[in-house]
């Protein structure tokens, strides 16, 4: 037993075996190769993005700007304080949903998931039902904008995406792990329900808020139907509804223009899908760095043991 | 299970009731209420009628549906859908796993903190863009394989009278496109294991593999069955966007690339209406109902944890 | 029980709600109210669109005591949010309407109100300008439901060419399909860097020259058709374009212009429009009608853009193509057609809405020519194209100098065809047409794109298909609806 605790405190031995290296090997390889796949179309992507439109449209995609220009950008970044607007909204509405959507599904899964609870199946069966019926996009339309009556109001873009099952029962599994011999030595203390899951559950299920709260903000910052559908003010366009609605108007624009002579320049367009992309995504990809190092064990376990 | 059980449940466990009340009010309102729009699926709909007023669609009720069966590719459509659904599943997650026990077993922060970051970037690229890349990849006059073949001293090939290349095509890219997503999930489930067990594995002398075999998949295990049962109940949907721009109107293609999505977007182009829409809705729901009612209660009886409900 | 308890109360909010979405009829008002009436428009809302209403409705409340507010409905979104407006009963005034955003079904199912009784009252004015024929091709079940606008357009198609090219292989004339020919295997011979010399796309347009250059009629009243008759058949009998007797020998000839590199052999994967790759010197020419030629030369005035007209029978499309409706949740019908009466008959109105404030968004020349100041801020016609009158519209300058003289030899040759006016119902028809389109869709495109590798064996497997698909009932029903409509409205 004392070899093992030193053991453990000991620094370990770099012991590199003979099946370690071909895991490497091979993991080094995987990796690489679909890092790889992934990144690459993406440069061509921002190329392109910086690629003149008469350029693209001749030659199609390469990984290096073969005509610079800028034109796709400075359309977009035309109105610059629509930009401002649209980036103010999808942050407000991002966060405000993911800290209120991560709230009750943690909440509901941890009590979907105590297996002293008698009528979990049924309550997540009542959940479930609706990912598999659906009332279609008339009647919830008609149901939001003449009963809720939330026409450019930022709750039609919050509420729709704040309860997604699917996160629920991921969470759900996550929060499964946890032994309920933890919980059972906690209401011997006299912690409340409440108590016990802000906080003892919640610091132990780190790892699933993470990935469960990243992939909700993924969906508000993507969202752009939701926006489509209940918003018509210009102020409250989230940012990929705002891009959606200025290639739509680029777009519009070499259609007139054909049809009623008006002289347009090089008007961007695949350069314009391009760089919509590149300014979606770039806040993701600077923020999700810092998301992954909360993807480490919750407090250990084993700590609570004995 | 009657009344008095219910009470007695609601009275032992009065906080976690309460503690379900948000998420419960939230589906009520904005699932269940809505859900009276699954009658349109039987209703000859009339704007000036609503929902309530249209009459009842001849067949009786099914008249809506008849369109998905008219040309015969009813079934064939529905066969195509499952079994895209199918190999893109076992495909995306098989690759999800592989790369994610990668991810965590290696060494190197930076390293792992770049790959992770990097291969999340196709889940940003839409599938319009990608269907754009894909004409730039495979079209017969410039595309960048044919460019390619002739650098190589081989013919031009039109990949686009080959309908059943394209099927490597699409689970290819549905891979690319979620494998960083998916991945996210299993690192999470990863690096939850208990050091303890990995310690244990080391004592007993387990090499690289061995560990994961019996240490890292077992533990993971109930996070891959949860994604699978979920993707199970919706078999019958299809990324309608994926097949659209990967496939477009290249009718050659559609007996190979034709899902339920695709084939109802091109019928009802012109001349269609809400009902036969919520038709075709309500036609993949049920299958999906009864697929996951069944499957589900097979897992229940080997692992009653395991089950979704 | 408390399950029970429960479904019986979400079955009581589904009920209030399901009556509830019953919409209220339109009330009759009086003309001294002030109102606000909302129009929707399908396009994109220019940046100045505010600023030119101010003015707008200036007049508009003077005059009539009411105001205008616009909503629009984008290009990326008018397939989902354009249905919608009808389906969600949401309440506004007037709406653009086409046949091309599926105007007779709408209509059919009780979309829009009835105007025959009201137009003559309410729109005195611009009704005189009114031909007979427009109120007829608006007419579903028996009831005029759109305001069209009365804007000659002409159902020809032709070869849109290059004039310097031409020059330069020393072409003058294109006068049917293999002189077209001639034209492109110069560019393909010549000129290699057009890498798609007939501008073919996704949305082709070869199989209509031949059908429509037959003389055929297109039983939709446009391009795209599945069905068509032949106006001067005694009998009006209705078939398939894959039934035509010249179908066979048009897909070999289009087989061998796809072979000989006109276009792409990816046609159906080119999603781009056939203007944009002329503009951008992708194509040599394209296959398009009057109007887009004259925007097609006014935007690269250097290449002499020049037009042949192919089919020798044209008509003036259909007025269905642009108008205006009243929805039925309008609270104010006469109101908006008071108002779209003004639009259409007071040139004030009409020039506003149409192009801006003169001398901020556009100005006139001495002929009448408008030049657009600035398409950042106000394109011209956003939406508009429901009320565009023969007398206010505006010719761009820059329009070609031989526009009159071509459009003079369009008039000449026009002919009436009543079947103009024929709006098809497949409303008792609906799976089987819905499956003859995915028919047409996956067999169809392949033969008239020329890129099928087996003619014979295509056209079987599309006729087989169509058989399975229920051509023959589509073909029966709209048989019925042709000949009926040929009784009342024919000689």
């Amino acid at each position: 037993m004392e070899a093992n605790t030193t053991a453990i405190n000991k620094p370990v031995h770099i012991r590199i075996t003979a099946s370690q290296r071909v895991f490497y090997l091979l993991g080094y390889l995987l990796i690489i190769l679909v890092a790889l796949c992934c990144l690459l179309p993406f440069i061509m992507l921002i190329s392109a993005s910086f690629t003149s439109e008469s350029y693209i449209m001749r030659n199609g995609y390469g990984l290096w700007p073969a005509e610079f220009s800028t034109a796709a950008y400075t359309t977009l970044f035309k109105n610059g304080t629509d930009i401002l607007h649209a980036y103010g909204v999808s942050g407000f509405v991002t966060l405000a949903g993911t800290a209120a959507g991560l709230f009750i599904i943690s909440m509901t899964a941890y009590v979907i998931s105590r297996r002293d609870f008698r009528y979990r199946n049924q309550i997540t069966f009542f959940f479930y039902f609706t990912t598999l019926f659906n009332g279609g996009m008339i009647s919830t339309y008609i149901f939001f904008v003449r009963y809720l009556g939330l026409k450019d109001n930022l709750l039609a873009l919050i509420l729709p995406l704040l309860f997604n099952v699917f996160y629920l029962l991921i969470m759900r599994s996550f929060m499964q792990n946890i032994p309920a011999s933890i919980v059972e030595s906690a209401k011997i203390d006299g912690a409340g329900e409440f108590r016990i899951y802000r906080q003892l559950i919640l610091p132990l299920a780190k790892p699933g808020l993470a990935t469960i709260g990243l992939f909700i903000a993924l969906e508000y910052w993507n969202d752009w139907y939701n926006a489509m559908l209940y918003i018509n003010e210009r102020e409250l366009f989230p940012l990929q509804y705002l891009l959606y609605r200025t290639l739509s108007a680029s777009q519009s624009l070499s259609r007139i223009a054909s049809q009623t002579g008006i002289r347009v320049a090089d008007l961007p367009t695949q350069s314009l899908k391009m760089a919509m992309a590149v300014i979606a995504t770039g806040p993701i990809i600077l923020v999700y760095p810092f998301v992954q190092k909360y993807f480490v064990k919750g407090i250990t376990i084993g700590a609570v043991k004995g | 299970m009657g009344k008095g059980t219910f009470r007695r449940e609601l009275r032992k466990n009065y906080p976690l009731f309460l503690m379900t009340t948000p998420a419960v009010v939230l589906v009520l309102l904005l699932s269940y209420i809505p859900m009276c729009g699954l009658l349109v699926a039987f209703k000859d709909y009339r704007f000036n009628l609503g929902i309530f007023g249209s009459e009842w669609a001849g067949y009786g009720g099914f008249e809506n549906f008849r369109f998905l069966f008219q040309s015969g590719k009813g079934w064939s459509i529905t066969f195509n859908t499952i079994a895209y659904n199918l190999v893109n599943l076992l495909t995306s997650q098989a690759l999800a796993i592989m790369v994610a026990i990668v991810i965590v077993e290696m060494r190197g922060k930076i390293f792992k903190r770049v790959s992770q970051s990097v291969i999340f970037l196709p889940f940003f690229i839409s599938w319009i863009i990608v269907g754009t890349f894909v004409y730039n990849l495979f079209n017969y006059e410039y595309g960048t394989l044919n460019s390619l073949r002739i650098a190589l001293g081989m013919e031009k090939i039109n990949l686009y009278v080959m309908p059943y290349a394209w099927v490597f095509i699409i689970v290819f890219f549905n891979s690319w496109k979620w494998v960083g997503y998916n991945s996210v999930i299993y690192i999470a489930a990863i690096t939850n294991v208990d050091s303890s067990c990995y310690e244990a594995a080391d004592i007993d002398g387990a090499n690289i593999w061995q560990r994961i075999r019996y240490v890292t998949l077992p533990a993971i295990r109930p996070t891959v069955i949860v994604i699978l049962l979920l993707n199970v109940g919706r078999i019958l949907r299809g990324d309608f966007q994926m097949f659209y721009q990967i496939v477009g109107m290249n009718g050659q293609l559609f007996d190979a690339t034709d899902v339920i999505d695709t084939y109802v977007f091109r019928s009802l182009i012109s001349g269609g209406d809400a009902g036969m829409t919520a038709a075709a809705t309500l036609y993949q729901s049920v299958l999906c109902f009864i697929i996951i009612t069944v499957v589900n209660a097979v897992v229940k009886k080997i692992e009653p944890d395991y089950a979704l409900f | 029980m408390k399950g029970i308890r429960l479904l019986a109360l979400l079955l009581i909010l589904c009920l209030t709600m399901g009556v509830a979405m019953i919409p209220a009829s339109a009330e009759t008002g009086d003309t001294s109210e002030f109102v606000t009436l909302t129009m929707y428009l399908v396009s994109e809302e220019p940046p100045r669109y505010e600023a030119m209403l101010e003015e707008f409705n200036a007049l508009a409340r003077e005059e009539l005591n009411c105001e205008l507010k616009v909503n629009f409905i984008g290009w990326g979104e008018f397939q989902t949010k354009y249905p919608l407006l009808f389906s969600s009963g949401e309440e506004f005034d007037l709406v653009y309407v086409a046949t091309w955003l599926d105007y007779a079904n709408l209509a059919h199912r009780g979309a829009f109100l009835p105007l025959e009784d009201l137009l003559p009252v309410y729109c005195e004015e611009s009704m005189k300008n009114q031909p007979e024929e427009a109120l007829l091709q608006a007419t579903i079940d028996g009831h005029v439901y759109a305001y069209t606008s009365n804007l000659k357009t002409y159902s020809a198609y032709g070869a849109i060419v290059r004039g310097d090219l031409m020059d330069k292989y020393g072409l003058t004339e294109i006068s049917n399909m293999e002189d077209y020919a001639v034209y492109l295997q110069a560019v393909v011979d010549n000129d290699p860097e057009f890498t798609n010399p007939a501008g073919g796309m996704n949305d082709i347009l070869f199989d209509e020259m031949y059908l429509f250059g037959a003389g055929l009629y297109p039983l939709s009243g446009s391009t795209g058709s599945i069905y068509y008759i032949d106006p001067d058949d005694p009998d009006h009998t209705v078939f398939a374009a894959h039934e035509w007797e010249g179908f066979r020998d048009m897909c070999v000839e289009l087989k061998s212009y796809a072979d000989a590199g006109y276009w792409p052999k990816s046609i159906l994967s080119v999603t781009d429009d056939a203007a944009t790759l002329l503009n951008q010197g992708i194509a040599a020419s394209r296959i398009h009608n009057f109007d887009s030629w004259v925007g097609a030369y006014t935007t690269n005035p250097d290449w002499d853009m020049r037009w042949f007209n192919l089919i020798p029978k044209i008509n003036y499309l259909s007025f269905m193509q642009d108008a205006m409706a009243v929805p039925v949740t309008s609270k104010n019908p006469e109101r908006a057609l008071m108002l779209l009466d003004k639009i259409r008959s007071d040139e004030r109105y009409y020039m506003l809405l149409t192009y801006g404030v003169e001398g901020v968004d556009y100005t006139l020349d001495e002929n009448n020519f408008i030049t657009t100041l600035d398409t950042d801020q106000f394109t011209s016609q956003p939406g508009t194209w429901g009320f565009r009158t023969d007398e206010f519209n505006k010719q761009a300058a820059g329009s070609p100098p031989t526009y009159y003289e071509e459009k003079e030899k369009l008039e000449a040759i026009v002919v009436p065809n009543i079947f103009r006016s024929f709006n098809l119902s497949t409303e008792p028809i609906k799976n089987e047409y819905a499956a003859m389109q995915n028919v047409y869709s996956q067999y169809y495109n392949t033969l008239a794109a020329g890129i099928t590798t087996d003619v014979d064996g295509d056209i079987a497997k599309l006729t087989k298909q169509a058989d399975i698909a229920g051509n023959d009932a589509c073909k029966a029903e709209l048989q019925l609806q042709v000949d009926a409509f040929y009784a009342e409205y024919g000689d």
